[in-house]
């Protein structure tokens, strides 16, 4: 089993607290949505509340621009690639503000990390 | 009353004891394969969640009463921590793995966690600052605890 890490804080002072950094199993997860022109979402189980669901926003370009219309299916081609990396560290990070990490096709600025 | 499945095979056991003198506090295994995921409550906490091993708190119908450890580290350093559990925990060849041991002794730098070796696991440094992490208590609240 591999692992995937998110987290939405910018700031290393800012760090520990409820909805911020989250590790979980790859098999964890539940499904990709579309929640907007700009905001994909990300299912997890939840970790705390198992018949519910935890949610990692990637934020993306405007899909209803003509020149950005195929941003969010790249976002998703992104995002299984990385879900389902056979990572020979173990880990995958799907974005890490602090330190820079992204998807390619993922804007960082507002892609957050909410538990239920 | 205990879960009665056997583990899968393979599995990665991980070893934690909250002391260096095991007559003080609990040490317990978890299983890599009940890890549930891992979140942040403080700044020098990092919390990992399994599936309990008791069955009466699986909680069908409901949520669990998850086992879990809390590891406290270095301030801001829940990354690195969360990076160097998940190297240990997903290795495929299976086996035993000490997550945090020798608390208060000078082993607990060493840096190896596989085998019979008992030491802990040695984590990067905080990558933004280059500040060395490590841990320096961990709690365990797992099974019939």
């Amino acid at each position: 089993m591999k692992y995937l890490i998110v987290n939405d804080q910018a700031t290393l002072t800012s760090m520990g607290a409820a909805d911020q950094t989250f590790m979980f199993p790859q098999n964890r997860v539940l499904g990709l949505e579309s929640i907007d022109d700009t905001t994909t979402a990300l299912l997890i189980q939840g970790t705390n509340d198992v018949d519910n669901e935890d949610t990692i926003v990637f934020k993306h370009a405007d899909k209803s621009a003509a020149a950005t219309h195929k941003v969010e299916r790249n976002l998703i081609d992104d995002a299984v690639s990385a879900i389902n990396s056979d990572s020979r560290l173990g880990f995958t990070v799907l974005f890490d503000l602090l330190n820079g990490v992204k998807l390619p096709n993922q804007i960082l600025t507002d892609s957050t990390f909410t538990e239920v | 009353m205990i879960l009665t499945q056997f583990a899968q095979e393979k599995e990665l056991f991980m070893y934690v004891a909250e002391d260096a003198t095991y007559a003080t506090g609990d040490q317990a295994i978890f299983k890599a394969s009940d890890f549930v995921g891992a979140t942040t409550p403080t700044s020098t906490t990092t919390v990992f969640r399994f599936y309990p091993q008791d069955k009466s708190k699986l909680g069908i119908g409901g949520d669990p009463a998850f086992d879990s450890f809390t590891l406290e580290h270095t301030e801001d350093a829940h990354i690195e921590v969360l990076k160097g559990v998940a190297g240990v925990m997903s290795n495929p060849h299976g086996g035993f793995v000490v997550v945090q041991d020798d608390l208060g002794t000078t082993a607990s730098s060493d840096g190896s966690s596989f085998g019979g070796v008992i030491s802990d696991i040695n984590y990067a440094p905080i990558a933004s600052t280059g500040t060395a992490v490590s841990c320096s208590a961990v709690t365990i609240t797992t099974v019939d605890a």
